[in-house]
């Protein structure tokens, strides 16, 4: 294929062509003053003929040399404008310097989507950047860098032995990782900052596929929910094309033609709820997208538990850039460890087959333990806060009670929660890091080590309940559970707001955006919270963060849920029994608690699905720690992790993970598996056009469309701009210009002297 | 004579000034114009005319009268030398006057072509001559003589010769070299030959023609009329100069070739003095521009210069 570039080597081909055709200007302007003259009678024409013969030659040599000035200057001036490049190898040679080529080589998941051939973006980049390597003069340094996460500068600095370069550059491989064009962007900028470069003798090209989602941004972040900000990438080129410009080297991008990408793919397989119980159904949520331009028709979505297809599902026809959504009910009869997979059994040629499946690490409990830390314990279930709470959590144990009289004795129970209410003297002697959920009911005060403790057990993921009631001592609170504002509360404690009438009792009324946690409830406009009157609530002064759950129709906030640490804090500004509301005597008081319950509960296992770049981290208990660990790769091979501090803990850790698939870490006899997902952002091939790309770059670097089975042009070759040179070209032009003009004047005879003679 | 030596036109009566006599319709009322200005000024002049003509010396001989001796020369000499005298005969005075198609040429600049010029200073001087009783006469030229008036000192001849030059049709070439030899041919009397002419011709030939003159004992006097604008070509840009004698047309960037246009005409007038030095020819360059006293002025001077001459030779 033709290419205009490779003849015609100028950043706007069009202005240069204009440039040249401008060069006919002052041949017209010269033709259209011949024809413009003065008749004049004349009578001595002998003098006039001798003389104009004696000055014919300086005359012609004269008028040509100004025209041809004159013709060269509007010319490079228009080639000026439209930016010539040559190699800028070339252009070092000749100023005596020799040229440093970077290239930054996409070697993320997308560059393995293959064509029809079955010839991946990878292998047509490396075989492209195998030219770019050959044309390179041989005194050329060199340097490489890759995109997949984690970025790597395989020659980080400028080589130029070519068996160096060869053997490291084949021995590149496409990685199933997402692109980390921020840490290549800064191994670029590391080589720049540390190697002494002339101006202009270096060139960058980065050989890309150029996905949309990472150059525009996650357009359907809806759907793709672990991609990272596209404009990152964007943001990394713009900032390597500035500091390039600042020293005249260039950056060029290398579009992959990536003219078959159709793709579909699993982006997500989550869990409805965090919590799973052996017994009890939990919702599986399986997303499928096509990415491709074509397809999605005849799809068949498995679900497997471990080695076992758990459901089989075809899915209706997913159009071109659409999505559906798979919500299929699964149950764990017994606590433990699981491992998910969904998978698609496609009957269309896809590009990218490796994510056609979707791998979720499950950890289901037995029981999840709750304390409850009462101020006022009551012997009846019923009239005290915690009563009410237990009761919603496990309501059993309600019927426990009523027929033993005699709460503590162990049954058999149900329920996913298993309440423990206690003293806030008993708070000391119990191992907070066991309960994913602590309560504090009507707690009147606690001592600076517990309010500690707390402290510590939410920042490392727990999750922290506190009632209001009648008990509590505002001081003690805001004093270490707000401590101006860096404690656990979620604002400051005012005082207590309370109505004796029952009319004027307040309400609950909907949000304008509804908090997660009580979404559900709140579509439902019979429901029981709408109904419910506070008379007595103590208020919070929030803080920033703060979200505010429940609102009541005096504009105060009720139930207010904040962040801290890795845990969360929820504040119920009113009592959890029928103290201050009668809120436990409505229907959805029981999803209330159990929902805020859910809210509050330290996530299990979720950091045992990671994607390929991460690094698995699992927390060592103490009986742990002096076991022997390894880890299976996702290949079968034994590696060995090593021991870090996590969370101020100690973890055992492998990474980054370089592979997809199922990984598993056995410390001592115990084994937990890892499912490795690769990133969904990935998955998204569709790339950006080149003027897409130009825009999304601002125009201020050059973008190539790499053509397959063509040479290396020359204008790809690591390229300079002659801009500069060629102005400086056109000073030098202009001043001989005026000076020749100037001298030929003073040559001639002014027509103001002969006047006087 | 150049019109270097010309005076000011600031200081002269408006009689001479082109200016003032370009206002003036007909040859005939300027060039009365021109000569009532010039006695004017002659009120002042300390020239008189002579009535009798100094001749030769002889030696003397018996029968001399002695009054005739030459005490002057005896005293130098110690010989008896006698003064002969001759009544001073009429001169012959014939205007040649160029009537080329390029003398019509009047730059935009000037008020008259340099034909005008001539006209009214062959006029003027014609009026002055015939006053003193000389002969005038007049032959009209282009590529040969088209008009010839015998010298004449009839009252009515100086309408004639007026009246000869203002209907003459000014279209030809010029080839003045021919036309001196063929006039050399008509003279029979010795006369004073004022030739009045751009002079765009071979030099050598003109020299040629004026040097046959002199053998046939005339007396050549040459006056080269210059438009001021042939003598410092002042255009600019480009420029199509058509010829007015049939020589064509010529593009030229005027500042391009001034120099070497100033240089041919430069070289030419010195080749033209130059020769004419040699054969003892009077030569002026006039600019048309200048007054036309400088002219009048020029042939009483050729005259008295011719006398001048004639005594110096008897002396030596």
């Amino acid at each position: 294929m033709l290419n205009l570039a490779q003849f015609w080597p100028f950043v706007h081909p069009a202005l240069a062509g204009a440039g040249l055709a401008a060069g006919a200007i002052p041949i017209i302007i010269h033709l259209i003053n011949r024809r413009k003259y003065r008749r004049v009678p004349w009578a001595a024409m002998s003098f006039l003929i001798r003389a104009k013969r004696r000055a014919a030659r300086t005359v012609w040599l004269e008028h040509w040399l100004l025209l041809l000035l004159r013709i060269a200057l509007i010319i490079l001036l228009g080639l000026a404008v439209a930016r010539p490049f040559t190699n800028s190898s070339q252009l070092a040679s000749l100023t005596g310097g020799r040229g440093h080529h970077i290239i930054l080589l996409d070697n993320s998941l997308s560059m393995q989507a293959i064509d029809a051939k079955g010839v991946s973006r990878f292998d047509h980049a490396k075989a492209y950047v195998d030219q770019l390597l050959e044309s390179y003069p041989e005194n050329d340094a060199v340097s490489l860098i890759t995109t997949g996460y984690p970025a790597k500068a395989v020659i980080g600095h400028p080589e130029s032995d070519r068996r160096v370069i060869r053997e490291r550059f084949n021995a590149l491989q496409a990685t199933q990782s997402h692109a980390d064009f921020l840490g290549a962007v800064s191994s670029i900028e590391n080589i720049l900052d540390t190697v002494d470069l002339p101006r202009g003798s270096c060139s960058v090209h980065v050989v890309s596929d150029f996905p949309s989602s990472q150059i525009l941004g996650a357009k359907r972040e809806d759907h793709v929910k672990q991609s990272a900000p596209g404009t990152t990438t964007t943001l990394a080129l713009q900032r390597l094309a500035d500091k390039l410009a600042q020293s005249s080297h260039e950056l060029t991008l290398l579009r992959i033609p990536t003219s078959d990408s159709e793709n579909i793919a699993i982006t997500e397989l989550s869990l409805s709820s965090p919590m799973v119980a052996a017994g009890f159904p939990v919702q599986v949520s399986i997303i499928v997208n096509n990415f491709g331009s074509a397809g999605g028709r005849g799809l068949t979505l498995t679900l497997r538990r471990g080695q076992q297809i758990v459901r089989t599902e075809m899915l209706p026809t997913i159009s071109p850039g659409q999505q559906s959504e798979v919500s299929m009910s699964l149950l764990f009869q017994q606590a433990g460890h699981y491992m998910l997979e969904a998978s698609l059994n496609p009957t269309h040629r896809d590009a990218l087959p490796i994510d056609d499946s979707r791998r979720l690490a499950v950890e289901v409990a037995a029981r999840m333990p709750v304390l409850l830390v009462d101020g006022r314990r009551s012997s009846s279930w019923l009239s005290g806060q915690s009563g009410f709470i237990a009761a919603s959590l496990a309501p059993e144990l309600l019927y426990e009670q009523d027929t033993t009289q005699n709460r503590n004795t162990p049954i058999q129970h149900e329920s996913l929660f298993a309440p423990n209410i206690v003293d806030p003297a008993e708070l000391a002697s119990e191992a907070l890091d066991a309960y994913p959920v602590v309560y504090l009911c009507n707690v009147s005060r606690l001592p600076p080590e517990q309010w500690s403790r707390l402290t510590d057990y939410v920042s490392r993921g727990g999750g922290l309940g506190i009632f209001a009631g009648d008990l509590l001592q505002v001081e003690n609170y805001n004093r270490y559970g707000f401590a101006d504002g860096k404690g656990l509360l979620p604002g400051e404690m005012q005082t207590v707001e309370s109505t004796s009438n029952r009319d004027e009792a307040w309400a609950i009324v909907q949000g304008v955006l509804p908090h997660p946690l009580v979404k559900e409830l709140m579509s439902l406009s019979d429901s029981g919270l709408f109904l419910a009157r506070i008379s007595q609530y103590l208020p919070l002064k929030l803080r920033p963060h703060a979200d505010v759950v429940l609102h009541m129709n005096n504009g105060q906030p009720l139930m207010i849920a904040s962040k801290f640490g890795q845990g969360r804090v929820l504040y119920m500004a009113s009592s959890g029994d029928m103290a201050w509301n009668n809120l436990p005597a409505k229907g959805d008081y029981v999803s209330l608690i159990v929902n805020s319950t859910a809210y509050l509960a330290k996530s299990q296992g979720t950091h045992r699905t990671v994607v390929v770049g991460d690094t698995i981290v699992e927390p060592l208990i103490a009986a742990e720690t002096a076991l022997p660990a390894h880890v299976v790769d996702t290949n079968g091979t034994n590696q060995e992790g090593q021991y870090v501090s996590h969370d101020e803990a100690l973890a055992y850790s492998f990474g980054p993970v370089t592979n997809s698939g199922v990984m598993s870490m056995t410390i001592g006899t115990t084994s937990r598996a890892f499912a490795v997902n690769v990133d969904a952002q990935e998955s998204d091939i569709q790339s950006v056009s080149s003027e897409t790309l130009d825009q999304a770059m601002s125009g201020r670097v050059r973008i190539e469309d790499m053509q397959l089975g063509v040479h290396v042009r020359q204008s790809s070759l690591a390229s300079a701009e002659l801009a500069p040179y060629a102005l400086l070209g056109v000073i030098a032009l202009m001043l001989t210009e005026i000076l020749l003009a100037a001298w030929f004047g003073a040559r001639r005879q002014p027509a103001i002297v002969a006047r006087a003679r | 004579m150049t019109h270097d030596a010309a005076p000011t036109t600031s200081t002269l009566p408006p009689y001479f000034d082109p200016r003032v006599l370009a206002n003036l319709h007909g040859l005939e009322l300027r060039a009365r114009m021109v000569v009532e200005g010039f006695y004017a000024g002659m009120h002042h002049s300390p020239h008189h005319g002579l009535s009798i003509e100094f001749a030769d010396h002889r030696a003397y001989t018996q029968g001399d009268d002695l009054k005739h001796i030459d005490w002057k020369v005896f005293a130098k000499t110690d010989k008896y030398y006698i003064k002969e005298y001759e009544q001073e005969t009429n001169m012959h005075v014939l205007f040649v006057v160029d009537c080329s198609a390029s003398m019509n040429y009047r730059s935009s600049e000037a008020f008259l072509s340099k034909y005008e010029y001539a006209t009214v200073a062959t006029g003027a001087i014609a009026h002055l001559a015939l006053r003193q009783r000389d002969y005038v006469g007049l032959a009209l030229f282009d590529e040969h003589i088209t008009e010839y008036i015998k010298p004449s000192v009839r009252h009515h001849h100086w309408h004639t010769l007026v009246r000869a030059m203002s209907n003459h049709e000014r279209t030809g070439g010029t080839s003045l070299g021919a036309t001196l030899a063929e006039l050399g041919e008509r003279l029979s009397q010795r006369t004073l030959v004022i030739v009045i002419s751009d002079l765009f011709d071979d030099p050598e030939r003109i020299v040629k023609g004026l040097t046959q003159l002199r053998y046939r004992r005339h007396e050549p006097v040459v006056w080269n009329l210059w438009d001021q604008a042939e003598l410092t070509f002042p255009f600019d840009g480009t420029v199509l100069f058509e010829g007015l004698e049939q020589s064509g047309e010529l593009v030229a960037e005027p500042d391009a070739i001034r120099r070497q246009y100033l240089e041919e005409v430069h070289r030419f007038q010195n080749d033209m003095r130059t020769m004419c030095g040699r054969q003892h020819i009077s030569y002026s360059v006039f600019d048309t521009s200048q007054p036309l006293s400088v002219s009048l002025t020029s042939y009483l001077a050729a005259r008295s210069n011719r006398l001048r001459q004639r005594s110096s030779r008897v002396l030596r």
